[in-house]
């Protein structure tokens, strides 16, 4: 598959503040690709370094296989942008900035616009800085997908969203996945990349951590293990063993390594209950930021 | 062409209110205070000499040549060109800070269109407003100064030619500031901050003030005694239209985009 975004040792230094340091990431064509990390990890400085609003210090980035810089109105006519902060211009009806927006790409745009607001149950006549958060951010989701582009890049985009319009969302971004659209998909909630994307990239303090697909990560044998013991625990340390949390008598942590040898450390014990699961994906995540 | 228009919509108002404002206060002074200034001379001279000398200076009071209507639009642009100015610097300001100001930079600056081009765009919306404003000013002046038989296109250009440095002057300001809270709070400052040099240019006599003197680098006074501008400051005030043109734009084009 052809990569559509590709980044070799991609690096943006704000001078005294880390910005993000040697980011390689290969988003392939057509796939949803999700790009995780805390809020200030280095998510939404490495898609504006792709977008041009920021330049990068060093390192390589590209677009459907064209320098970020060099080639960026190209670039730019492909791409759909969804800001995880919403503002447009003051004293604006939703329809007039969609209008604008839609003129830059020399295309007719209305039936496309309608089609989306309708579907987001998005009032057009209203002015934007009338709007709620959440309808503001429907009027960002119009403005991303009113040209149909090839890659969209979401940054945080459920914010102020409800539980059902966020389904429709996700619906919405897997209809443009199926029609060839390819997406980056940003955001620190791993339910919502879980949900929909085929991929993931993990960031933190600026350095991708890890690559995987969703279904590996998931099956990388991590355990969570909670014990409830007859006795106090005034510490606890087991090889393989993150995120480990003592109460008292009570411990959990995740685990990942030789299922003997947690078997030969919580022997140790006088239990009075065991509890071992499949972590959340929020868990295996931790792991990574300990 | 949609930046243009757009930009262009935004501005129309704004302009067109000081315009009106201009074309008021000209014509007031030049065909409403001009007569009854010329029927009491010998009153107002006296009056001016009891001043102390800087004071009349500062305000730009040229006894010399007050008297006439040549001398007279010269004393009454010295207060046009600080409107003008702030008009000026209101346009400049209003259209290279709107995108900062309501936190939409992103919006903009991820559509298909260079930053290059878009301040070029930007920066020719700026300038065909002032020249369509000028247009209004320049017919009344030279209505007006037909009436005293003098020619007064030049003398009338003085406003457009004085606007556009302090158009390219706000343009800088607006672009380098770390933060444009206020549009008209800073047009303000601008307008004024010309204004006061402008006084103590009058006041201290100093040659080398003369060249700070934005609202005086196209005195009208100059264009009517001599029959053109005088180059020194037409070269001054080349010079700082491109420098702080080409400072914009390369800052414009070059900066990193804050996130809101």
């Amino acid at each position: 598959m052809n990569p559509v975004i590709e980044t070799h040792k991609l690096t943006k230094n704000y001078g005294k503040s880390r910005g993000i340091v040697d980011v390689d990431i290969i988003v392939d064509e057509g796939e949803i690709f999700g790009f995780i990390g805390p809020n200030g990890a280095g998510k939404s400085t490495t898609i504006r370094t792709l977008l041009s609003l920021v330049y990068k210090t060093s390192g390589e980035a590209k677009i459907f296989g064209l320098d970020c810089h060099k080639n960026r109105e190209e670039i730019l006519r492909n791409v759909g942008y969804l800001p995880s902060e919403i503002f447009y211009y003051d004293n604006m009806r939703a329809l007039d900035l969609l209008n604008y927006s839609a003129s830059f790409y020399h295309k007719d745009c209305s039936a496309r616009i309608t089609e989306l607001a309708d579907l987001l149950e998005l009032d057009l006549s209203k002015k934007i800085e009338d709007m709620s958060l959440g309808n503001r951010k429907k009027v960002g989701i119009v403005q991303g997908l009113l040209h149909s582009p090839k890659l969209i890049i979401l940054d945080e985009p459920t914010n102020g969203l409800d539980p059902l319009m966020q389904k429709t969302f996700f619906d919405l971004i897997q209809e443009e996945n199926k029609k060839g659209a390819t997406v980056l998909f940003s955001s620190h909630i791993l339910d919502e990349v879980q949900r929909i994307c085929d991929r993931v990239a993990i960031i933190k303090e600026g350095r991708i951590i890890n690559t995987q697909k969703i279904t590996e990560l998931r099956e990388q044998s991590y355990k969570k293990v909670a014990f409830h013991a007859a006795q106090p625990i005034p510490q606890f340390e087991i090889e393989g063993g993150a995120n480990v949390a003592i109460n008292h008598d009570r411990v959990s942590f995740v685990f990942k390594g030789d299922v003997n040898a947690l078997l030969h450390k919580l022997s140790q014990y006088r239990l009075i209950n065991l509890d071992i699961s499949e972590p959340s994906l929020e868990e295996i995540f931790m792991h990574y930021y300990r | 062409m949609n930046i243009f228009i757009f930009e262009t919509k935004k501005q129309i108002l704004g302009v067109a209110l000081w315009t009106v404002a201009l074309l008021l206060v000209v014509w007031g002074l030049t065909v409403g205070v001009y007569p009854s200034f010329q029927s009491s001379i010998s009153s107002i001279k006296h009056m001016i000499e009891s001043f102390p000398a800087g004071f009349a200076a500062a305000f730009g009071v040229e006894m010399s040549n007050l008297f006439n209507f040549g001398g007279f639009y010269n004393f009454s642009f010295g207060y046009v060109s600080v409107m003008g100015a702030i008009m000026a610097a209101f346009l400049g300001i209003s259209l290279f800070s709107r995108e900062a100001r309501s936190k939409c930079e992103d919006f903009l600056l991820t559509k298909p269109i260079s930053r290059g081009t878009l301040f070029l765009i930007k920066f020719v919306v700026g300038i065909v407003l002032l020249c369509c404003a000028n247009i209004f000013y320049l017919i009344v002046v030279i209505v007006v100064g037909s009436a005293h038989n003098l020619s007064m296109f030049l003398p009338g250009l003085s406003l457009l030619l004085t606007q556009l440095v302090v158009y390219a002057v706000s343009i800088f300001c607006a672009i380098f500031a770390r933060k444009v809270r206020s549009v008209s709070g800073m047009a303000t400052v601008i307008g004024f901050g010309a204004f006061i040099i402008s006084a103590l240019s009058n006041m201290l006599n100093e040659p080398f003030m003369r060249y700070l003197d934005v609202l005086k680098y196209f005195e009208p006074a100059d264009v009517i005694a001599q029959g053109h501008y005088d180059f020194r400051f037409t070269f001054v005030a080349l010079c700082v239209f491109f420098a702080m043109t080409a400072s914009a734009y390369i800052r414009y084009t070059t900066r990193d985009t804050r996130s809101v």
